[in-house]
């Protein structure tokens, strides 16, 4: 891994022409800038015609923290050789209660989130936003589903019926 | 307010993701939520089957039936589901495979051939991940041993890994094995039939082994606890040229059963960086500590390992590389002069943590008498930086740790910290 680079600055500009400018570093958790930024080096404007400006920002917020995570942890091993187990599950415990408080977001942001993500190739937090959808689907019934995400239900009764007939085995549990 | 319909905008890729974290049943029950939803969990690549997680109506008058009935009454509705669920599924790959019967426990082989054509399913359709947990016998398919696409497995009990005569698993990356009662012919056949195989992790599987050599292994986990190894020699040879990570777990039926004492071992693991070696009795190795020379991180844990140093105690290995060391379950009061023995081979240790969980080994002391008569150099620990005492409680041996630990303070500018710890 290259120091210098660490310095560089890279401006990323969402859909709606806001402009963000964030470190190389954070700018290389996205995947997708990553490659770019190894297919050519001089890059430094980065436009990002698929995320409004209100999620990028979201996003950037998310890599700051981790990267910034990654870099005291870093900083611990090289001063004290390791860093000491406690610590070190503390900091992990401590990122996992920022990941929690930052997917405290209604249900619109965190599918753009997803969508982000995705398109930005953050696997991270990918993999953050889709286990905490996940969540809100297990353990409801249909109609709480429905709700949850906004859903229209734009089966008739008769066609509902008719699914809930024709799979029977998979609602094995009556509600 | 706003009212969009997000989630059911998202492409297919991304319900899916969010389905794979879902159980099969939850995941086909999102059919009715909508029209964009009915036929989305057709082409879900991702499948979990748990036998326990599944849901049915078992409203009616339970008292009726015994448990064995209740079981059977259970698996039979899950076996409708996933047969159903598979039946209907489109036909496209299936990437993952989960299946988990833990739960069964009556009449297991009655299940066998319907368990069987569940897994043919997956390797019929391009299975990458494939991750089975029943506890029985005699069901997996051989098919499974030839699968072009499996990058990913963890199998129980694939005991025809004894039988087969080919194992051809190209792009198999990661293995778990649990219970696979393997001999050596078949470890090796193994593992010549993954060429490109990077972790592997053996539980309860030796029966006599151990010969492994692999040219791919990056991980490597050996655990063996359970009493059917019928071989006085364990480990006899690690050939694996670009292992990073070693871990070996001994437990007591085994050791000292029928081992042959002073048998050697050995490793060869130029690049390893960290191994983990846990024996809970005494076992007679000779030459372990040399394979495991060139580690930057290492942990010793339990009783056992008193004998590892002793047995190899007037040639210790340089461990040049050394960083971290971490010793857990260790008599500290009445082997520390072993340890501090160890200490003096590694000049470049900066971390040392310790687990102080009181006098381990009485019985071990009587039988071996009492190593503090030992006369070692003092441990002279100029790299190091901090010593990290984890304990339980104070007892009568402690003062002997903490005289130990002054000795370590007065050679070395090391930073000492204790943390008083509960045993959940």
């Amino acid at each position: 891994m290259a120091r210098s680079s660490t310095e560089n600055m890279i401006t990323l500009m969402s859909s709606d022409g806001e402009e963000f400018m964030v470190t190389e570093k954070v700018a290389r958790e996205c995947t997708t800038i990553r490659n770019m930024l190894e297919d050519d080096c001089v890059i430094t404007n980065i436009p990002l015609p698929n995320v409004t400006s209100d999620i990028l920002s979201m996003v950037i917020e998310y890599c700051m923290e981790h990267v910034a995570a990654a870099e005291k942890a870093a900083a611990e091993t090289a001063e004290k050789g390791s860093s000491s187990a406690p610590a070190a599950a503390k900091a992990n415990k401590d990122l996992e209660e920022w990941d929690k408080a930052f997917m405290n977001v209604d249900v619109y942001t965190l599918c753009d989130l997803i969508l982000a993500a995705n398109y930005l190739n953050v696997s991270g937090l990918l993999d953050l936003t889709i286990q905490t959808a996940a969540n809100l689907i297990k353990g409801k019934s249909p109609e709480q589903i429905r709700k949850t995400f906004h859903i229209q239900n734009d089966l008739s009764l008769e066609e509902e019926e008719k699914i809930r007939s024709q799979t029977p085995w998979a609602f094995e549990k009556s509600e | 307010m706003d009212e969009r319909d997000m989630i059911s905008s998202l492409p297919d890729c991304l319900i899916h993701l969010i389905m794979s974290f879902l159980t099969a049943q939850e995941a086909v029950q999102t059919c009715v939520l909508s029209k964009r939803w009915k036929n989305l969990w057709t082409t879900l690549p991702f499948l979990d089957f748990d036998l326990y997680k599944f849901e049915y109506d078992g409203k009616s008058d339970d008292s009726e039936w015994d448990d064995v009935e209740l079981e059977r009454i259970k698996f039979e509705k899950f076996r409708d589901f996933v047969n159903t669920t598979l039946l209907l599924r489109d036909g496209s790959d299936l990437h993952k495979l989960h299946l988990s019967l833990d739960d069964l426990k009556n009449d297991v082989h009655k299940y066998h051939m319907i368990i069987r054509s569940w897994i043919l399913y997956a390797l019929k359709h391009n299975i990458q991940v494939l991750d089975i947990n029943f506890e029985s016998v005699a069901f997996m398919p051989l098919g499974v041993f030839t699968c072009a696409s499996l990058v990913d497995a963890s199998l129980d009990y694939p005991n025809a890994l004894n039988h087969i005569k080919v194992i051809n698993l190209p792009c198999l990356r990661r293995l778990y094995l649990h219970g696979a009662e393997l001999n050596q012919d078949s470890v090796d056949k193994l593992l010549r039939g993954c060429p490109v195989l990077e972790f592997l992790h053996l539980e309860h599987c030796c029966k006599e082994l151990f010969i492994i050599n692999s040219q791919s292994l990056n991980y490597l986990k050996v655990h063996c606890v359970s009493g059917r190894v019928e071989t006085e020699k364990l480990m006899e040879l690690i050939n694996t040229p670009n292992l990073l990570s070693f871990c070996c777990e001994i437990s007591p039926e085994i050791v000292g059963r029928k081992m042959v004492n002073g048998h050697k071992v050995l490793l060869k693991m130029p690049i390893l960086t960290t191994a983990h070696i846990s024996l809970d009795q005494p076992y007679k190795v000779k030459g372990m500590l040399i394979g495991l020379s060139n580690v930057q991180n290492l942990t010793f844990s339990g009783l056992g390992i008193a004998d590892l140093l002793e047995n190899d105690l007037p040639n210790h290995p340089e461990f040049s590389n050394l960083k971290n060391l971490n010793v857990k379950e260790f008599c500290l009061c009445h082997h520390f002069n072993l340890l501090a023995s160890f200490l003096n081979h590694c000049p470049n240790l900066e971390k040392l943590s310790l687990e102080y969980l009181g006098c381990q080994c009485r019985a071990w002391v009587q039988v071996h008498g009492n190593q503090e008569s030992l006369k070692m150099a003092p441990f002279d620990g100029k790299q190091l930086k901090v010593v990290e005492v984890q304990f339980v409680g104070y007892d009568e041996d402690f003062p002997r740790l903490v005289k130990h630990l002054q000795e370590i303070a007065r050679n070395s500018s090391a930073l000492i910290i204790m943390t008083r710890i509960s045993l959940s």
